[in-house]
């Protein structure tokens, strides 16, 4: 027997074998490995069809992807590099690269704009029931108070996008009663007696630069 | 620079290396053999990360640039390729972040008429819909493990080294992915019936 292999009994073997069965199947485990997984799957019917599974699902996955030509690729490439090396003999403004081509700079310009129109539309779409026709205010106003339960205050960061936002409130049940003030900060009303994890859970979410509650500690 | 598995003389890896030497030194021709060498599977794999044929197009030469310009920091520590495709998800991370969510008018250009029939087309289209609509179910990082286990075969250890991430997460990612992707084709076996 083979001292290098760690013996496991028999559920923890057959997990650790069903969780290396995609690599299994790809030919790259090592030789330790290979030979564990070979000798479970010989006596183990799950493991079996679990690998028969996998099988399938690859030919399910393996759609035709058309590349296009790749001297056309090689000569863009090739541009770029040239007008790189000549950039760089002046001063360099920004960075070379994706994000300074042509084309994804006007990716970059449609997404921008559909971001701040999508964020704008949401911010009407789900300020319009609450505000009515109401005065008008500017952006940098006191912010009322108007519902019953939780608030607090909430901003995203610029690069977040409108399904980020959504499922960081989604996630703590929140909705927007107000804003946003002009520093992009929103108002957000969670169920009662929730500001406090609310804030936990939107504080670990990438897209939010700041959550804090509006709850005041009630005096005693 | 260290000894890494597949790394002898005449292997595809010692090719591939020497290829890299050389464009260490500034050959352009060794530069166009390796760009012909991964473009393949290169593209496959960031239009699967960012389900958007020509942003996969722009990030590939951001990547192969990168590649140009950094060759002699390679260190032989890993694979040649295990380095580029990191070098191609950093920079795919980047760019999913401009373009988030494509829209379908973009992936609708994914068939290629020039090497298939109408039909083909048709049936390449529908394909490509029916594996996108099961893909996209899955996480960016879920999708990546499942693509570069499945279709581009790296080690779970060399895919935490382009992903950046442990090797146990690598091992849970593909086993989310799986367990999700089974019920996804369940689905559309169902529908289909």
């Amino acid at each position: 027997m083979n001292n290098s292999i760690v013996q496991l009994d028999g559920p923890a073997q057959h997990e650790a074998v069903q969780r290396l069965l995609p690599w299994h199947l790809n030919g790259t485990l090592g030789s330790v490995e290979r030979v564990r997984v070979e000798k479970h799957l010989a006596e183990c019917p799950l493991c079996q069809s679990d690998l028969e599974e996998q099988r399938e699902l690859m030919q399910a996955l393996d759609a035709p992807h058309a590349a296009g030509s790749a001297e056309q690729g090689f000569a863009g490439l090739m541009r770029r590099l040239d007008e790189d090396e000549q950039s760089a003999a002046g001063p360099r403004t920004r960075a070379a690269g994706v994000w300074s081509s042509p084309h994804f700079s006007r990716w970059f310009a449609v997404a921008a704009v559909a971001q701040c129109a999508a964020i704008a539309l949401l911010a009407v779409v789900l300020h319009w029931p609450v505000e009515g026709d109401g005065p008008y205010r500017t952006l940098s106003a006191a912010m009322p108070v108007r519902t019953s339960g939780d608030q607090l205050v909430v901003a995203f960061h610029d690069d977040a996008s409108l399904g980020e936002m959504r499922r960081a409130l989604s996630a703590v049940g929140g909705r927007i009663v107000d804003g946003p003030t002009a520093d992009g900060v929103l108002v957000i009303a969670v169920p009662p007696g929730s500001a406090g994890p609310a804030v936990t859970a939107l504080r670990a979410q990438l897209a939010v630069r700041l959550a804090e509650s509006l709850v005041l500690a009630r005096p005693r | 620079m260290s000894v890494v598995e597949g790394a002898d003389e005449c292997s595809p890896e010692a090719e591939e290396r020497a290829l890299l030497a050389r464009v260490c030194a500034g050959d352009r021709t060794a530069f166009e053999s390796l760009y012909r060498c991964y473009r393949p599977r290169l593209l496959r794999f960031l239009a699967r990360t960012l389900w958007s044929p020509a942003a996969a197009e722009e990030v590939l030469n951001d990547t192969m640039l990168v590649v140009w310009r950094r060759a002699d920091t390679f260190n032989g520590s890993c694979k040649l390729s295990t380095w580029i495709f990191a070098i191609a998800y950093r920079t795919a991370l980047k760019a999913r972040r401009i373009l988030d969510d494509p829209s379908d008018e973009v992936v609708q250009d994914e068939a290629d008429e020039s090497t298939a029939g109408p039909e083909g087309v048709v049936i390449a289209a529908q394909q490509a819909a029916a594996v996108r609509r099961m893909l996209e179910g899955l996480p960016a990082e879920q999708r990546a493990v499942v693509e570069l286990t499945y279709f581009q075969d790296f080690s779970y250890r060399e895919i935490a080294a382009v992903l950046c991430c442990p090797v146990d997460t690598v091992k849970t990612r593909m086993f989310h992915a799986r367990r999700k992707l089974r019920l996804l084709l369940d689905a559309q076996k169902k529908e289909i019936a």
